[in-house]
């Protein structure tokens, strides 16, 4: 079964096709940090703006390079939240009209369901249960998934941020820094000359169960900068970065401990972070546990990750009717234990 | 030629369905900003009812604004969707043009003016011989005092030369009435408050007909520059966790601002 997904819930406008939910036939993202870049931050307006021009393009690529035509296709999906309500709204609109177009089902998908499955794209073996910690802009959750009673997966919420997100805390610190947008990257350049055990930043929450925090951290860092203005910002990046991943790992490793996961996975913007990647990779080493560590490509957001938890959404719950609204605050499906 | 339009960019949801530039049917709702969930569901109802397939729609029109751009750029990638995915020509359609047509006998002078939110409107001024519709001022965005103000000095003009007073249309003119009347317009009644896809499709269809198929998809008239400001609170309203909107912030504001609520209506 082949599925043309769109994505447009925050700034990356993309397509993708993807067969049986595993396989990627072709995906396709169209990057709007440059427009965003100027700004310091995603500004909705000028995202919503560029979706709308960048998405019919996107949908061609996607579909030449996978070498497939309408009538291939088994079904149309797209993002219905959590995300910019402007942004979301293109994409699952022109989804519709895709869908009806060709006289596809349509399917709405959650956008952190389909970052959990982008973990099944790159292996489809993935053995449960699997604590999975979602990082971006936008995100920061600490999820068990568990094999459902009867049959699929479910999701259990172990922990998420109180304030930012921690890709929000890097965008942040990267501007205060007057390093650039988006943050990751920028943070993660600086810190490559300087030293992660400089100064000795708050690490928010540390060994208080698995909520974050990273509001703390941000003000740290703010305040240090007007005590030491001539700090060297290598050293305040790295022990930034530091202080970040250090309780993310931490409060990971902790969780899949309490869970017995067989498994560590990580995903979300902030999961292309090569410290990050490292650090888990080791805990998982010295656990005995097997790391996920989906490409930089399936950690940021795309489409195939929609095309994959379209099709399992497809097979449990059907299309989904095209008088469904988009929703900026769409939860997760979670069980409570 | 079997078309189809589209009309989302004011507070109404329109659909219509025409045939050898006859209607066919056609659907409106006061959706408020509802237009996603209303748009599909209703084109999917009229062409069942119309005994139309998605095979059977050969062109598509659509309303390219001025208006609220959230709910134009439903219909707009609605419009653009369809036309991707079956080869279709596509249309756009502005909403100031829209608005008038229904007035294109009535001879004077017409303005069509549609709420832009923010203390302005946008704007566009015709003149009437009775047959047809000229456009004097192209589509602007202006507050409705400069509206008013420019109107005022055209109506003395009109009443001098004993013409028959200017008409104003459209949901701006309804909002801003008191000035425009001062100003000595009639404003049209809340019937004439948006405009339909009945126009959209009249209007799309002349277009096709006479300028041939069109070779770009029809593409938005926004007449104003997006804000800038930086949504962190709506980025962050992707963690599970509802972000309290910031003091004295609108939660939707359809005309364009950074700010978005914790839910579509709200
Ligand atoms: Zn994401």
């Amino acid at each position: 079964m082949k599925v043309l997904a769109i994505e447009t819930s925050c700034d990356e406008t993309a397509a993708a096709v993807v067969e049986d939910g595993r396989k990627v036939l072709s995906s396709v993202v169209s990057s709007q940090a440059r427009l965003h870049a100027d700004f310091g931050g995603v500004v909705p307006e000028v995202a919503s703006r560029a979706h709308l021009e960048l998405l019919g393009p996107a949908v061609a690529e996607a579909l030449g390079r996978a070498g497939v035509s309408s009538g291939d296709l088994d079904a149309v999906a797209a993002t219905l939240g959590p995300g910019l309500v402007g942004s979301l709204l293109v994409g699952a609109s022109a989804a519709k009209a895709y869908a009806w177009s060709w006289g596809l089902p349509f399917v709405g998908v959650n956008h952190m369901e389909g970052h959990l499955h982008a973990a099944f794209l790159e292996d489809p073996e993935l053995s449960l249960p699997t604590v999975v910690l979602l990082v971006s802009g936008g995100h920061t959750m600490l999820i068990c998934m568990q094999k459902a009673a009867l049959g699929g997966v479910e999701y259990r919420l172990l922990g998420q941020t109180v304030d930012d997100a921690a890709g929000e805390a890097f965008d942040k610190v990267a501007r205060f820094l007057g390093l650039g947008y988006p943050g990751g990257p920028a943070i993660e350049r600086a810190a490559g000359s300087g030293r992660p055990d400089a100064i000795a930043f708050p690490r928010g929450l540390a060994g208080q169960g698995y909520n974050f925090s990273f509001s703390g951290l941000k003000t740290a860092v703010v305040r240090y900068m007007r005590a030491n203005p001539d700090a060297p910002i290598g050293d305040v990046a790295a022990s930034f970065q530091e202080a970040v991943v250090e309780v993310l790992v931490a409060k990971t490793r902790a969780a899949a401990r309490e869970v017995s996961a067989r498994a560590m996975c990580i995903g979300g913007g902030v999961a292309a972070n090569t410290a990050l990647r490292t650090r888990v990779e080791q805990v998982c080493r010295e656990d005995g546990r097997a790391a996920f560590i989906p490409s930089r490509a399936m950690c940021t957001d795309n489409a195939a990750m929609i095309g994959a938890s379209a099709w399992y959404r497809l097979r449990t719950d059907g299309p989904t009717p095209l008088g469904t609204p988009v929703d900026p605050n769409l939860q997760l499906p979670l069980v409570s234990s | 030629m079997k078309l189809l339009a589209i009309e989302t960019a004011t507070r109404r949801v329109g659909c219509a369905l025409w045939d050898s530039g006859e209607p066919v049917a056609g659907f409106s709702l006061v959706a408020g900003q509802r237009h996603a969930e209303v748009l599909m569901p209703a084109v999917d109802h009229l062409c069942r009812q119309a005994g139309w397939g998605p095979g059977h729609i050969e062109a598509v029109a659509v309303d390219r604004g001025p208006g609220l751009f959230t709910g134009l750029r439903v219909g707009l990638a609605t419009a653009r969707a369809m036309a991707a995915a079956r080869g279709l020509p596509a249309v756009g359609v502005s909403s100031l043009d829209a608005l008038a047509y229904p007035h294109r006998r009535r001879p004077g002078l017409l303005v069509a003016v549609v709420d832009a939110r923010r203390g302005e409107v946008f704007w566009a001024l015709y003149r009437g011989d009775g047959a047809e519709l000229r456009e004097l001022r192209p589509p602007a965005v202006s507050p409705p005092e400069t509206v008013a103000g420019e109107l005022a000095a055209l109506a003395a003009g009109e009443l001098a030369s004993a013409g028959p007073p200017l008409l104003a249309v459209g949901d701006g003119a309804r909002r801003y009435r008191d000035a425009l009347s001062l100003a000595g317009a009639e404003v049209g009644g809340p019937d004439e408050m948006w405009p339909s896809a009945d126009a959209v499709a009249a209007l799309g269809w002349a277009g096709l007909t006479e300028a041939g198929a069109p070779r770009e998809l029809p593409g938005p008239l926004y007449l104003r520059q997006a804000d800038v400001r930086i949504g962190w609170e709506e980025v962050s309203g992707r963690v599970a966790r509802p972000s309290p909107p910031e003091p004295g912030a609108r939660s939707y504001d359809d005309a364009g601002s950074a700010r978005v609520g914790t839910r579509l209506g709200a």
